[in-house]
């Protein structure tokens, strides 16, 4: 049975500060163990053993990484690359915009999805080089 | 204690959803109004007046249960005993409803706070993971053309290499300075308290008023650009973007004309005509603020005649006098 996103997880591909730590780690260095991962990771954020062999699960259960036995253990690599899992994110940031969900948390430049027809943004270029026009009359 | 309470609880909660209700009904008075003026200030009183029932219900709640403000704010009237007092519900049952519902809805509004902060916090931490800190904001490495402006009190500035890669120098710096005025103004954080006080309020009734503070916010970034700029170029770095967020190469969003929202063409069009829009003067926002306190002080009398009028419908007999 799936596992039920937390309502708090605002997008689909959503990671831990954890999650993305060892995503970096197997980035840089595909094809280690949970041990290795552990090994590599900053001092400050290093898990103990079965907190990173969790945290590996669920990325597998993910589709974030993939897995395969050598010897008694599991060797990690990424199968998502960091440039697609960035571009998935923004994808899932204009379509949240879209459904207006990301109102109260984040404010984009021009609305990237409401729509606009050719004609209107024609309609628009022509008002401005209007003024354009009207306000480098006045200066001469 | 759970009559004060109870009773305290129930006033604020049907004058904040009265109030609510009413203001959405009077704004379309008020929209033009608020469309004339400069955005900085359409936007500030869009905000003050969207927020206005839920501080005007907790204030006057709370001063009509001072009984020392009845001599002075109420008219003279008696009950048993001609005595300072407040409107009470003496039924307990009663009481504890009052108090159930307004801890309801204290509660969902703190869930609700919870879980964007949640949210913000979750998509902070994932673009920090992915974003390069250059001076003013934070570059993602990305082909989206997408720029925004993310979270609440200490808010960071994101832009993607596509859209930096695609716009000249000037276009960058006027987006940016768009960006900072969101950042300054604490954007995101008005747009959360505006949320949060109309959530007594159907989505359909609030919609339009959220969309209106929205432009009106968008609005006032634009017309701080165009400070350095000039608002003709501020227009043609608009246009220039959304054009860009158009090519369906850009977003891979399939965008449904049916939501078609016409905010680009009506923050160029204001743009233009910034000259038509006018600040408020300092006398003039002090005369508001009197107005406000006046209402409020106004509102005392009638709400608590008003009160120990429905305490009295609810449960005859009822009204405790202290």
């Amino acid at each position: 049975m799936t596992k039920r996103r937390s309502s708090s997880n605002v997008l689909p591909n959503t990671l831990g500060e954890l999650e993305l730590g060892v995503m970096e780690a197997l980035w840089d260095a595909p094809h280690l163990d949970a041990k290795a991962i552990c090994d590599v990771m900053p001092q400050f954020r290093k898990p103990n053993l079965s907190t990173m062999q969790s945290t590996l699960e669920r990325l597998y259960r993910k589709g974030m990484v993939d897995r395969e036995k050598r010897g008694h253990a599991y060797h990690y690599f990424a199968c998502v690359s960091r440039a697609n899992l960035l571009a998935r994110m923004m994808g899932e940031v204009i379509h949240l915009l879209h459904d207006g969900r990301l109102e109260t948390i984040l404010s984009s430049f021009v609305n990237v999805a409401a729509d606009i027809d050719q004609a209107s943004l024609a309609e628009l270029e022509a008002l401005i080089a209007m003024k354009k026009q009207e306000l480098e009359g006045r200066d001469d | 204690m759970i009559n004060t309470l109870g009773s305290f609880s129930a006033i604020v909660i049907v004058l904040w959803l009265l109030l609510s209700v009413l203001f959405a009904i009077l704004y379309p008075l008020i929209k033009g109004f608020l469309f004339a003026l400069h955005p900085r200030f359409g936007s500030a009183l869009l905000l003050a007046y969207w927020m206005g029932p839920f501080i005007l219900s907790v204030l006057s709640t709370s001063f009509l249960f001072v009984p020392e403000l009845e001599r002075v704010l109420v008219d003279a009237h008696c009950h048993e005993a001609c005595a300072n007092h407040v409107p009470l519900i003496d039924s307990v049952g009663l009481a504890s409803f009052g108090l159930a519902v307004g801890g309801l809805v204290l509660l969902f509004l703190a869930v609700r706070c919870v879980q964007t902060l949640l949210q913000s916090r979750q998509l902070k931490t994932q673009f920090r993971a992915f974003a390069r800190h250059c001076g003013a904001y934070h570059l993602l490495a990305a082909p989206t053309p997408l720029v925004f402006t993310l979270g609440w009190w200490r808010p960071k500035i994101y832009l993607s290499e596509g859209l930096s890669a695609a716009c000249s120098d000037e276009d960058l710096s006027i987006i940016l300075l768009h960006e900072q005025a969101h950042q300054e103004r604490r954007d995101n954080l008005r747009l959360l308290l505006a949320r949060l006080s109309s959530a007594i309020l159907s989505n359909s009734l609030a919609k339009h008023i959220m969309s209106d503070l929205q432009l009106l916010t968008e609005q006032a970034c634009d017309f701080r650009a165009a400070e350095r700029f000039g608002h003709v170029a501020v227009a043609q770095t608009l246009l220039k973007v959304k054009r860009l967020m158009s090519l369906p190469s850009a977003t891979s969003v399939e965008v449904c004309t049916a939501f078609a929202e016409r905010d680009v063409e009506m923050r160029i069009k204001a743009l233009l005509k910034a000259q038509c829009r006018v600040a408020l003067r300092p006398w003039q926002v002090a005369a508001l603020a009197s107005a406000m306190l006046m209402s409020l002080t106004l509102l005392i009398s009638p709400l608590h005649h008003g009160s120990e009028w429905v305490i009295t419908l609810l449960s005859s007999d009822n009204v405790h006098i202290h």
